[in-house]
């Protein structure tokens, strides 16, 4: 009986150097020689039932990213892990697995936040500095390319909180299918150059606030 | 690794400089003897999706004692932003500059790659000229089908092998391991190695030239190389050495599946196809190998397509029990078997009726020639009726695109030969047509291409002048006038290309000057339409004092020393002015196997179908 399972990777190292629909070929490939029972879509070119939550954009790592699949016989969530992991290349890595369950929405139309670690090139002070002029400011324009040509908006509201630790700064943005900031937005607008930037966890809206969806 | 992260960042598709695929394999440093750098003078997409390279790559670290790791040329974004920061060309295995290696082994598959060979052992830090190469640094060899005429890149070798791979690569690399183990010199390495079948030491002959250019005599300087160098041969393929668990790219490159090899050689004849005599004698693989292989591999990979590879597999003797296994295979694990080289008849359509159950692709057929006239010129042993049956055989099992592959500037062609391509698309057009619509299916489109012919070693053309640029644009111009169908769709090749190529493929020793000077006018990545640049070569040649005309353009006597004379590839020289006799009065030779026209191979025993 067909069942959807949640699978929490990472991907970071040289991994991060691969784009989304490569990856998206690295895991089916992966997936096939595992000989996990997933389902394939109907039609002339039948493919995996298989859908991120969220892509990642290339030289980002990964902690936690999240991707779904549609399995055509039940299979436990450690079977699947045990599965695959011996199919991941060096710089991925299956963490946990879950089955969704039934009504429970997909983590693509959860998406709303995402936090992010970004390794800084400058001094832990000049950081704080620089984070308190970015929280300061009331928007922040940038011109973002879209569907209907290049269009100014503010992101000031979507840099939903931020903080410092010596050299490495902490963001929430704004992420998924409504509105997706890209980190390096922000920090070209604090006119900083990341030594690394590594997305951590995807969140979901929650009443008061938000919280991981796996 | 020796990128840094704002070169990848920088840098299109940095997933060609990471590695880290699928199968690669892993050695440490100490525990090996011999580290061999496999070297494909182009872009990874384009060398990740070469069998040769999987096949050396699986053969020599399969031998505990070399470690053998890929290398391939960075495209010209990561070229400058590798000088800028002085990294040196490295192996993706390890990301150790290559050359700290034993031998950095570059593939020889087409002569557009040449320059690109140079800038690669520039980028590595490494001598381009083998006399300046001292005795610390790497062997530099090569090998693959360019290899057959050595002559152009003789100055940049140590040595070059000589056909397969399989055969005696072997005992080279144990006569190193010896030799280095002694602490000899890399000449009485060379020295040792020139016996063995396939070696060729360029620096042990030396070329002597007539007055107007031509070759006066090619000798053996070096005593005990041998005068003629033979090819190295599987003489069984049965059950060949397979790659069980090939590299799985982690982008996406030209060809993305695995491929498994049906035989080797060809039993056409066709006059104009250098492979055709290359590969031979013609030596099938068993079914039961093929199989095993295609499983493991689909296994070890997760690929989607398996592609059954031969010069033209609808001549393999067991074609349908092959694809009736393999079928049995694909399907339940839902992979694709593609078949690309097919013949216009009953067998191949059947077979491809076996694996396009549902939607009828393109399908492709290589006629070559318009006329009838010159597809008896080039021996390519098929009718007019046998094309247009073929075609209504198509068109009534539901297909209805095609694809049809011709050359210009084939020798003898005249404009009515041309012509005739156009002529030829037509009657499929209306063929199809000719069909009652209740027996027919799709609207026809037919999609015709056309490549300038370029004179090959070892074909029976290879005494023959080509087409001048002009000639073939011409041709070309005057196929595109004369298409009236709508159906039919024209594309045509820029003929520059194709002449340099010509000149490349016949060069002999002198033309490496010429090669040098394009790479150091910035020729690279040739064999990119967008990236050629015929003044580079003009340039480089005038440099050089040479003609071009001369090497592709002027028909060679039989009794002339031809720059790859001292190469034998197993076909005799009198077969191929047999063969070029023939083509002058468009007379036919049967295949192999329904008559061995004697080209050589039978007489060594070399198993071929003949016997």
């Amino acid at each position: 009986m067909a069942s959807r399972m949640l699978i929490l990777f990472s991907k970071k190292g040289r991994m991060k150097y691969i784009g989304h629909l490569d990856l998206l070929k690295v895991l089916q490939r992966a997936v096939s020689r595992s000989k996990i029972p997933i389902s394939y879509s109907q039609g002339f070119n039948p493919h995996q039932q298989m859908s991120f939550a969220l892509p990642l954009p290339i030289g980002v790592d990964g902690e936690r990213e999240i991707v779904e699949i549609e399995l055509e016989a039940d299979l436990a969530p450690e079977d699947a892990v045990g599965a695959l992991n011996p199919h991941m290349p060096r710089g991925m890595e299956i963490l946990s697995a879950r089955r969704r369950a039934e009504g429970e929405k997909t983590p693509a139309s959860k998406v709303a936040a995402a936090d992010y670690a970004v390794e800084a090139d400058i001094s832990p002070e000049e950081l704080e500095l620089r984070l308190e002029g970015a929280l300061a400011r009331k928007e922040m324009k940038i011109l973002k390319k879209g569907k209907g040509g290049v269009k100014e908006i503010d992101i000031r509201p979507d840099l939903i909180e931020a903080s410092a630790c010596g050299n490495c700064l902490k963001l929430r943005l704004s992420a998924g299918s409504v509105k997706n900031i890209k980190a390096e937005d922000i920090l070209s607008e604090m006119n900083l150059k990341p030594k690394s930037i590594c997305r951590l966890e995807l969140l979901k809206k929650t009443e008061d606030g938000f919280e991981p969806i796996f | 690794m020796p990128l840094d992260h704002e070169m990848l960042m920088k840098a299109e598709k940095p997933g060609r400089y990471i590695g880290n695929e699928i199968n690669m394999v892993e050695k440490r440093i100490e525990d090996v003897r011999i580290r061999f750098s496999l070297c494909f003078p182009d872009v990874y997409e384009v060398g990740m999706s070469h069998l040769g390279l999987q096949l050396l790559y699986a053969y020599l670290n399969e031998r505990p004692d070399v470690y053998c790791e890929r290398c391939f040329a960075p495209w010209v974004d990561m070229e400058a932003l590798m000088r800028e920061s002085e990294v040196e060309l490295f192996a993706l295995e390890t990301g150790d500059p290559i050359k700290i290696f034993d031998f950095i082994g570059f593939t020889l598959q087409y002569e557009m790659s040449f320059t690109n060979i140079l800038n690669m052992l520039d980028l590595a830090g490494v001598e381009l000229f083998s006399s300046e190469r001292g005795e610390e640094g790497p062997i530099v060899c090569a090998g693959g089908p360019c290899a057959c005429n050595p002559e152009p890149l003789a100055g940049f070798f140590d040595f070059f092998y000589i056909g397969e791979a399989e055969a005696s690569l072997g005992s080279i690399l144990d006569i190193y391991a010896q030799c280095k183990d002694s602490g000899l010199p890399k000449k009485d390495f060379l020295k040792r190695i020139s016996n063995i079948r396939g070696v060729y030491v360029p620096s042990f002959y030396s070329a002597s030239y007539n007055e107007d250019g031509t070759i006066a005599s090619f000798e053996a300087v070096e005593e005990g190389a041998p005068g003629l160098i033979k090819k190295a041969c599987l003489p069984d393929f049965t059950d060949p050495f397979q790659v069980l668990a090939p590299l799985v790219p982690l982008i996406e490159v030209i060809f993305d599946r695995v491929s498994v090899e049906a035989f080797r050689g060809c039993i056409r004849g066709c006059r104009f196809c250098q492979a055709g005599y290359l590969y031979r004698p013609v030596r099938e693989r068993s079914v039961e190998s093929l199989v095993k292989q295609a499983q493991a591999q689909l296994e070890a990979t997760g690929h989607e397509e398996v592609s059954l590879l031969a010069l033209s597999f609808s001549d393999y003797t067991s074609s349908v029990e092959a694809v009736d296994r393999l079928c049995g295979i694909c399907t339940p694990m839902r992979v694709n078997l593609a078949l690309p080289s097919l013949r216009i008849d009953q067998v191949s359509l059947g077979l491809m009726g076996k694996i396009q159950k549902v939607r009828k692709g393109s399908l492709t057929f290589a006629p070559e020639a318009g006329s009838q006239r010159l597809r008896d010129v080039i021996n390519k042993g098929l009718s007019e009726e046998e094309i247009l049956e073929g075609a209504e055989m198509a068109f009534r099992a539901g297909w209805s695109r095609m694809k049809l592959y011709f050359m210009v500037g084939l020798p003898s062609e005249t404009e009515e030969d041309a012509k005739s391509i156009a002529a030829l698309a037509e009657r499929v057009v209306e063929k199809f047509f000719s069909i009652p619509k209740d027996q027919r299916s799709g609207s026809i489109s037919i999609n015709i291409s056309s490549a300038c012919f370029v004179p090959k070693p070892f074909t029976p053309f290879q005494w023959s002048a080509q087409n001048s640029y002009e000639d073939l644009m011409e041709k070309q111009r005057m196929i595109k006038k004369s298409i009236k169908k709508k159906q039919i769709q024209y594309n045509y090749h820029e003929g520059k290309l194709s002449a340099i190529e010509a000149v490349l493929a016949r060069g002999d020793r002198k033309v490496g000057g010429a090669v040098f000077q394009a790479w150091k006018l910035g020729a690279k990545f040739e064999g990119w339409t967008e990236r050629f640049k015929y003044d580079i070569w003009e340039e480089a040649f005038r440099l050089c004092g040479l003609d071009m005309d001369f090497y592709a353009r002027r028909q060679r006597r039989f009794d002339e020393i031809l720059p790859w004379d001292h190469i034998d590839i197993g076909v005799s020289k009198e077969f191929l002015i047999r063969e070029m006799r023939k083509a002058e009065k468009a007379e036919t030779t049967p295949n192999c196997r329904d008559g061995c026209g004697g080209c050589g191979f039978r007489k060594t025993g070399g198993g071929c179908v003949g016997e």
